[in-house]
């Protein structure tokens, strides 16, 4: 929890001197370029970084510059138009853009569970798609079409984890696309594509699903926002804005006016803030890549006696869950997740959706004795692609997705769960700290990983809830 | 993967104005760091930054040298001007190098905090600095010059001594050569005089280590070196019943 205070702190930080330095900014802007109307409002999300420094950190260096113009020397840096290089950059930093949106503010105190605005009248809702920066164009994607959903998923491979230095970049396959972004009642309009116009490139990407989501004692139909893309070329161009905005616009078309996302960075404002754990399959492999570190006095091969596992799981009736599992193991699931502050209402059908195993996409498991469901694990699949490494291509990852333990101890369901990926040949079993995770973590000898994933809701207003009182996990 | 993206043809996007090479995002990375560290830096520093900061965004200095009684502009004006016809590429180059010898954790201290990530351990043991570290950390690393160089220091007489002298862990440089992998290492420590049989605090040998951590190139090493198969450790196994590899197996099969 203190880490989560730690970082709330810090952006309330960044947010006030955004906010102190927003006024000069926009003139700024404003002054450089005349635009239509459209062209300034994406203008305002442009926070140029300047007063970084204040004038007690040059009062040292004596009367040879002053103040003034030790800063400006030193604003040369921001004052030269200089794009955004990030998406965190542009969003994360630029107040201006999350200050039009219906988000809490960073220091809201919230008692209320409601919607932060009214939903809107079909009239209010903007008819015309927004405007792209002057050579690019929206194009909805036809996933069903295999060259497109290729073209998504190299967009995706190259761009998506934005850190130029990353050693691991997700390698979300075209068929695991393809199960997270045609959920039931998936629309094409919410595949939402940006090409350069002359070359017809597709340099960015946003989607939505839809999703029903219990937050506290209020259901409320929503949607989940994913895979927010942006070119790295393009990341001076401020699209991510510009998609957001989009997406809002043809969601509110359908009269949804709630969304639900997680991201890595903080925002205006986290309902909640998990952690990823990680758990060594194949120790020398992850070693080997730099997944993990062998600490000094660590030796390899205590390290791969530590993780060794059992061949095969070991509860009796844990085994692959089928078709004819549907409706018991539905049962279980729901029932279990109203135990959650923020959790989804998974009809039968999303949950064959979600649940069903397919091969390299998802697995789920259950116990079943005497024609009884008690227990059910998943995980999805989701490889990474090493950089630079010269024999390791690819990492493969199990995520932990929907876990219910009641016949059976935490412990022993999930070194099955372990188990079972270890079968299957994965690398690594990822897990969040979230519903009742905690609960086997440490005992099951998961390491604690390098970054949060915070939770956000859009036009809803909560109070904010531990981890162990979020029940929802997304792709 | 690199060449294949440096490779492709990015036309398109130049010809809307987005060409950003490597250069360029290291150098916009670089000024964006400068910010955190602009508190620690002196005014010879500053203004060569500045320098070549106006030389990489602005090209050669183009503006008329500022009067005599301001001297603080005079100053900056000559930190541009002295650069001549630098090329703004080389400014970018020289101001990144710049920046990474004033912060040596400049271009490795990315933050976690972005929009998408992978996860991966967290790393919580201090990495050791080069000055701080001693023949072990070496073989650790496989820094197989330096474990050579440390190794050429020492007198004839002593080495084998040290090299056959078990740590606090009950292991030799041997066997965390074989345990981490090293067969240059290994091969290394042997002609130093290192025991090729020698035993850890239970009687394990390098092969065992290989074996059990499933190191074929340190195995081939150590049975080109005359290793034993046969040992025993002190719970009477050899380094065969270390594997469940069936290729190591094979190799060693008497």
């Amino acid at each position: 929890m203190s880490a989560r205070n730690d970082t709330s702190n810090k952006s309330q930080k960044n947010g006030n001197t955004d906010s102190n330095t927003q006024s000069k900014g926009v003139k700024k802007k404003q002054k450089v370029k005349k635009g239509n109307t459209e062209n300034r409002e994406e203008k305002e999300e442009i926070t140029p970084v300047d007063e970084y420094v204040n004038g007690s950190e040059f009062s040292r260096l004596g009367n040879m510059m002053s103040i003034k113009d030790l800063r400006a020397a030193v604003e040369a840096f921001s004052l030269q138009e200089k794009p955004a290089k990030t998406q965190e950059e542009a969003l994360h930093k630029s107040y201006q853009f999350w200050s039009t949106q219906p988000v809490p503010k960073m220091d809201e105190k919230i008692t209320a569970n409601e919607a932060i605005e009214a939903d809107k009248e079909l009239a209010e809702i903007r008819n015309e798609p927004y405007s792209l920066p002057d050579g690019f164009q929206w194009d909805t994607l036809n996933l069903d079409e295999p060259l497109v959903l290729k073209e998504l998923y190299t967009l995706l491979n190259e761009n998506y984890v934005e850190d130029d230095d990353c050693m691991f970049r997700f390698d979300y396959q075209p068929n695991f696309l393809k199960w997270a972004l045609q959920p039931p009642g998936w629309r094409k309009d919410w595949h939402c594509g940006v090409r350069v116009i002359k070359s017809g490139r597709l340099v960015g990407f946003i989607s939505a699903i839809p999703a029903t989501l219990n937050i506290y004692d209020r259901q409320q139909k929503m949607v989940e926002i994913n895979f927010l893309c942006v070119h790295k070329k393009l990341r001076s161009k401020r699209v991510a804005p510009v998609l957001i905005r989009e997406m809002t616009r043809r969601v509110h078309l359908t009269g949804l006016f709630q969304a639900v996302y997680t991201a890595g960075v903080v925002l205006p404002k986290p309902i909640g803030t998990c952690r990823y754990w990680h758990r060594s399959l194949n120790p020398k492999k992850l070693i080997d890549v730099k997944f993990s570190h062998l600490s000094r006095n660590m030796t390899m091969q205590r390290t791969l006696k530590l993780y060794k596992l059992p061949d095969q799981p070991k509860t009796p009736g844990f085994r692959k869950m089928t078709l004819a599992d549907v409706p018991k193991a539905h049962k279980v699931l729901q029932d279990y997740l109203k135990r959650f502050d923020l959790a989804p209402q998974f009809s039968e059908e999303d949950f064959t959706h979600w649940f069903l195993p397919q091969n390299g996409i998802v697995d789920s498991f259950v116990v079943e004795n005497d024609g009884v469901v008690t227990d059910f694990v998943s995980y999805y699949t989701l490889p990474s692609t090493v950089m630079h490494h010269p024999v390791h291509k690819t990492l493969k990852a199990a995520y932990s997705f929907y876990n219910v333990s009641s016949n059976f101890a935490w412990v022993d369901l999930m070194n099955d769960a372990l188990i079972s990926a270890k079968q299957l040949e994965f690398d690594v079993f990822n897990a969040l700290d979230l519903m009742d995770n905690k609960e086997f973590l440490e005992t099951l000898k998961f390491g604690i990983g390098d970054g949060n994933l915070q939770y956000y809701l859009y036009n809803w207003k909560c109070p904010s809830m531990p981890a162990t009182k979020i029940g929802l996990v997304l792709q | 993967m690199t060449t294949r993206v440096s490779m492709e043809n990015l036309d398109d996007l130049a010809e809307l104005g987005i060409e950003e090479d490597e250069v360029t995002l290291q150098f916009d990375n670089a000024a964006d760091h400068v910010k955190k560290l602009v508190s620690t830096l002196d005014n010879k520093t500053l203004l060569d930054l500045y320098g070549f900061y106006k030389q990489a965004t602005e090209g050669p200095c183009n503006i008329p040298r500022p009067s005599w009684y301001n001297m603080k502009a005079r100053s900056k004006w000559d930190a541009w001007n002295k650069l001549c016809e630098m090329l703004p590429h080389e400014a970018k180059v020289n101001y990144v190098n710049l920046v990474k010898s004033l912060d040596n954790d400049f271009m490795h201290s990315s933050s976690k905090e972005r929009w998408v990530s992978v996860s991966i351990f967290q790393q919580n043991e201090e990495i050791l600095k080069d000055s701080e570290k001693t023949l072990v950390d070496y073989v650790k690393d496989g820094n197989k010059n330096a474990v050579g160089s440390v190794l050429e220091t020492i007198h004839v007489d002593d080495r084998a001594d040290l090299l056959n002298e078990l740590d606090d862990d009950g292991m030799s440089l041997i066997h965390w050569a074989a345990d981490r992998g090293h067969h240059e290492i290994i091969q290394i420590l042997i002609s130093y005089g290192t025991d090729v049989n020698l035993g850890d605090g239970e009687m394990q040998t390098p092969l065992h280590y290989a074996a059990a951590c499933g190191h074929k190139e340190c195995i081939d090493v150590l049975l080109e070196n005359g290793a034993d198969i046969n040992i025993r450790d002190d719970s009477g196994l050899t380094p065969k019943d270390a594997t469940t590899d069936g290729e190591i197996e094979k190799m060693l099969r008497a």
